[in-house]
């Protein structure tokens, strides 16, 4: 649709406001063990989400613009080099083709930041100097996180020194797993006080909490110990953020902001990669919560193939011709 | 910046495939009696409900056109029924392809007509088609031609594939009427399918105008409920799930249910509430062709202004958080009205469309008496995350269909046997009204008997079917063989559980509670004895009518059930005329059933219903000779002296 204006512009590159910490609450063990959830009807609940799907081609457009403008263009490998980092940040800076934003009448994008290995902190803040995007690292013995607590410490200060501005630390399982609430409270905490200034997500791991009722308690206890953010996988686990897992997660933030009149961020990653899977999520997040989290402040894709799929998508809005990879920068 | 709303944009709805359908037709619509007919009768116009356009012309039908279809159907059901299962099932296998063809333009036709969202309305064909081609395996199977037991005949089972499968599969014709605004076009379409399928002509037969010329079929020997929806939430629950479910579940209700209700426990309510609230202003309220809407138009104006007077006048203040509305059609926000009490108006009265009214309880138990209070909601959705709780109140529920955990999960198909009668038995039907008579007073037998069933019903399927074989080993042989066969039928046959991926069915069969029957005056004793054993092994009290002069005989086999183990009292005998005593009972609300197992001389002097909640009628005018068979017949019976209820659940931890 060349020629059409797109109704909500995308979010100005590089200007993303900052959320104010989450002070937490103390822990909170009868709520705790108050929260059920039924997964059967969070299943039937997710499964109307496709017919809420924007229908209009510019409203689908606006909804994916924005989605680029939510992700956390993320590399987590061990063959990650500077020169590797360096080209993801370069298509952090610019994800769409300069032709493919004319015709959809978008005005400059970049993602919401970029997301690495401790070690990649530095190449990556030098390739993004002067964007203002900022640089997420994972932290505390990502991805199993394992390693002995005052290591997971040392690594969150490192990080922070090294000048990543947001922090995805991955809690032990086993808390959950074992009941624990106190445990998981007084480790996350302690994440929370060693990112001093840094943003916190606090990655569940929620494929490996067996059921929904413990995601959603661990959600609630990330959220009391202080995390800013509640991020559902790390993007290793066998399974990663599903809706249903979205779902619970979304309730849990709304229930924290009933009670403490405070806006914890969401962050779905792993496995969503198609331009569909972006709007169910922008869908499920916009009912659930409102549309303050279909903004980067409070929202963030962990994604990185998403962006490519939702390329060849907006090609194809635009010039009604299907798309390829080929006609889209690599990052 | 702000945040800015991401908008849905102009959303699409679909209507091409109905429109044309409704162009090849040129707009007018008849009756389908073996296919088109002439519309003849009066004629009205049909209104697209969300734009308040024309849609189409029905031709009411015509009574001679009525007596055509009754004379079709007849013909077409004999045919239909001489037909082996397998043949049946081809053909009903034949017809859900048929229909899946016609998805989208039935779905379209019914949000055209009466409203009903298409995403609604996909969920409910796409039940509807399992449930046909489950009828066909269950005939493929043998299941529809089980010796002994035949179709009931012409039936009206209603705009329901999930009935009309079973009954046809059993060998019935069908009649629906769904009404104008009611389903019409889409029971056009349906017929139209069945006919394209190879069904029979006058099988599927639709006709256009009021349900009245229905109400002489044949009905399977189970009460029809009707009423409101209930929902019951208690504070152990997913609240989130439950407020979600509810709340859609305004823009979707049951089939068969008026207006909804909500039990919440009193710790709980508020938060339940403010959930019930924050969902229901986001529902998307419009156009029902728009494959996103939830809540599609009210079917007319006088609903609109009932229920707006409805909120303005409540007693409680009501919560009506307001979506963005349609400009066009009869759109209704969605409210709530909480903090009521079971004697305040609205409760009493009760209020159709997507208003929901909230009461609280305090405990389990008292949730029980405020939901079993009043006729039994044929649909009720349970809320607990704890098994002993939701078994506990889904099994002490009086509601035909409850699920546990879930609003959508809908009615289970009937089964084929309800549709079908044992072949000594005409059909059940309902009777003429005739002004009241006299007869001796039954209240000191009917509170006698009512007293002891609950135990009775307590002892299990089990322990009450040795108390009849122990007394069947005691009597003569024609008396031992019913209460003998019918104990071990009782025994074996008490509940099914039937299971899908992650779901599954519980259909059980409680005691309707009191039964009166008229005894033939055929065998009196053997025909007593196939009375009374369906009754009492399912867990009824009984009274009964003798004829004149058996009274000492059915005495006697009393005694023998007593020293068998009955409880005293549980079967109680009222002397007099029967015919004065059974007019008598018509009109008793505390009585649950009145069967007549007599003749061709009373039928027409009982009342249909004599006073709202009085006895469910039952006539099982046996022919000569069907007491001999009491296998066949025990069966009939058993089911006649039951309610069967529905459990559904879903799974997943």
């Amino acid at each position: 649709m060349p020629g059409e204006k797109t109704p909500t512009p995308a979010r100005t590159a590089g200007t993303q406001p900052v959320q104010k910490h989450n002070a937490g609450l103390p822990l909170d063990t009868g709520w705790v063990a108050a929260t059920r959830v039924n997964r059967p009807a969070a299943e039937r609940h997710v499964a109307g989400l496709a017919a809420r799907r924007p229908a209009d081609p510019a409203a689908e457009a606006a909804w994916l613009l924005r989605a680029v403008g939510l992700i956390d263009l993320t590399t987590l490998s061990g063959d990650d080099t500077p020169g590797r980092v360096r080209r993801l940040c370069a298509k952090a800076r610019n994800p769409l083709r300069a032709d493919l934003r004319a015709a959809l009448g978008a005005g400059p994008v970049t993602t919401a930041a970029v997301c690495v290995y401790h070690e990649m902190i530095a190449p990556a803040r030098a390739a993004l100097e002067g964007s203002g995007l900022p640089v997420a690292a994972v932290s505390t013995g990502f991805p199993a996180g394992l390693s002995p607590f005052s290591t997971r410490l040392a690594e969150i200060e490192a990080s922070v020194a090294a000048g990543a501005a947001e922090i995805d630390i991955v809690i032990s399982r086993r808390h959950v797993l074992l009941g624990d609430w106190q445990a998981l409270y007084d480790e996350v905490a302690a994440f929370r006080a060693a990112c001093g200034p840094a943003h916190m997500k606090a990655i569940l791991a929620t494929g490996e909490l067996g059921t929904l009722t413990n995601v959603a308690r661990a959600s609630l206890v990330a959220m009391m110990a202080g995390a800013d953010f509640i991020k559902t996988s790390t993007g290793k686990e066998p399974v990663n953020a599903t809706l249903p897992v979205g779902l619970t997660m979304c309730r849990m933030i709304r229930a924290y902001r009933e009670a403490t009149g405070i806006d914890v961020g969401f962050k779905p990653a792993g496995g969503i990669s198609t331009a569909t899977d972006a709007l169910d999520w922008l869908g499920l997040v916009g009912e659930e919560l409102g549309p303050r989290w279909q903004e980067p402040a409070l929202f963030r894709f962990g994604a990185s193939s998403l962006l490519g799929a939702i390329e060849r998508r907006l090609d194809e809005i635009a010039f009604g011709a299907g798309s390829t990879p080929r006609r889209h920068a690599p990052g | 910046m702000p945040p800015t709303t991401l908008d849905r944009g102009p959303g699409r709805a679909p209507d091409a495939e109905a429109r044309a359908w409704i162009a090849r037709k040129q707009g007018r619509f008849g009756p389908w009696i073996g296919g088109p007919v002439t519309p003849d009768g009066p004629r009205r116009t049909l209104i697209a409900l969300a734009t308040g356009t024309d849609l189409a012309e029905l031709a009411e039908a015509t009574p001679p056109q009525i007596a055509d279809a009754r004379a079709a159907a007849g013909s077409a059901q004999a045919d239909w029924a001489a037909l082996s299962g397998p043949a049946r099932a081809v053909r009903l296998r034949v017809w859900a392809e048929a229909i899946e063809v016609r998805a989208a333009c039935l779905t379209q036709l019914l949000a055209l007509e009466t409203g009903r969202p298409v995403r609604h309305g996909r969920t409910w064909l796409a039940e509807g088609r399992a449930a046909l081609r489950q009828a066909a395996d269950q005939a493929l199977l043998g299941l529809a031609n089980r010796p002994g037991l035949v179709p009931l005949g012409i039936v009206a089972p209603g705009l329901s594939l999930g009935r009309i499968g079973p009954a046809l599969a059993a060998g019935n014709a069908a009649m629906l009427a769904p009404g104008p605004g009611g389903g019409t076009l889409a029971a056009l379409c349906l017929a139209e399918a069945a006919a394209e399928a190879g069904l029979p002509a006058g099988l599927l037969t639709v006709l256009t105008g009021p349900a009245e010329p229905l109400l002489g079929l044949a009905r399977p020997p189970v009460p029809e409920l009707g009423g409101p929806c209930l929902h019951l939430v208690l504070e152990d629950a997913d609240l989130d799930a439950a407020a979600d479910a509810i709340a859609e579940a305004l823009g979707n209700p049951p089939p068969g249910t008026t207006g909804q209700r909500l039990l919440v426990q009193d710790s709980v309510a508020e938060r339940v509430h403010a959930r019930l609230a924050g969902r229901m202003a986001r529902l998307i309220v419009g156009d029902p062709l728009d494959p996103a809407t939830d809540l599609g138009p009210l079917p007319g104006a006088g609903l609109r202004d009932r229920l707006t007077a409805a909120l303005a006048n409540s007693t409680s203040t009501p919560i009506q958080p307001l979506p963005r509305l349609p400009d066009t059609g009869l759109h209704f926000a969605p409210a709530l009205i909480p903090g009521l009490a079971p004697a305040s108006p609205e409760m009493e009265t009760g209020l159709p469309g997507p208003v929901l009214l909230s009461i609280t309880f305090r405990s389990p138990a008292e949730a029980i008496l405020l939901a079993n209070a009043g006729p039994p909601a044929p649909s009720a959705s349970l809320w607990s995350e704890t098994l002993a709780v939701a078994l506990d109140l889904a099994t002490a529920l009086e509601a035909g269909t409850v699920c546990v955990n879930g609003t959508d999960l809908g009615p289970a198909p009937d089964p084929l046997e309800l549709w079908q009668r044992p072949a000594g038995l005409a059909p059940a039907r309902p009777i003429a009204p005739a002004p009241a008579d006299r007869g001796p007073d039954p209240t000191a037998a009917l509170t006698a008997a009512r007293r002891v069933q609950p135990g009775w019903a307590g002892r299990g399927a089990t322990g009450r079917a040795a108390v009849l074989a122990r007394a069947a080993a005691r009597m003569p042989e024609e008396a031992a063989a019913p209460l003998a066969a019918c104990a071990a039928r009782a025994a074996t046959a008490c509940a099914t559980w039937s299971e899908g991926p992650g779901r599954a069915t519980l259909r059980r069969h409680r005691p309707l509670g009191l039964i009166a029957a008229l005894c033939p005056a055929e065998t009196p004793a053997l025909a007593a004895a196939s009375i009374l054993g369906p009754v009492l092994a399912a867990g009824n009290a009984a009274v009964l009518l003798p004829h004149p002069g058996d009274e000492t005989r059915l005495r006697l086999l009393v005694t023998e059930l007593e020293a068998a183990g009955l409880p005293a009292g549980l079967v109680q005998i009222l002397s007099g005329a029967p015919a004065a005593v059974a007019l008598r009972l018509a009109a008793r609300v505390d009585l649950d059933a009145l069967w007549c197992c007599e003749g061709d001389d009373l039928p027409d002097t009982l009342p249909v219903r004599a006073a709202s909640g009085g006895p469910a009628l039952w006539l099982a005018q046996a022919a000569p000779g069907a007491w001999s068979d009491p296998g066949d017949a025990s069966e009939a019976f058993l089911r006649a002296a039951t309610r069967a209820q529905t459990i559904r659940t879903s799974w997943g931890a």
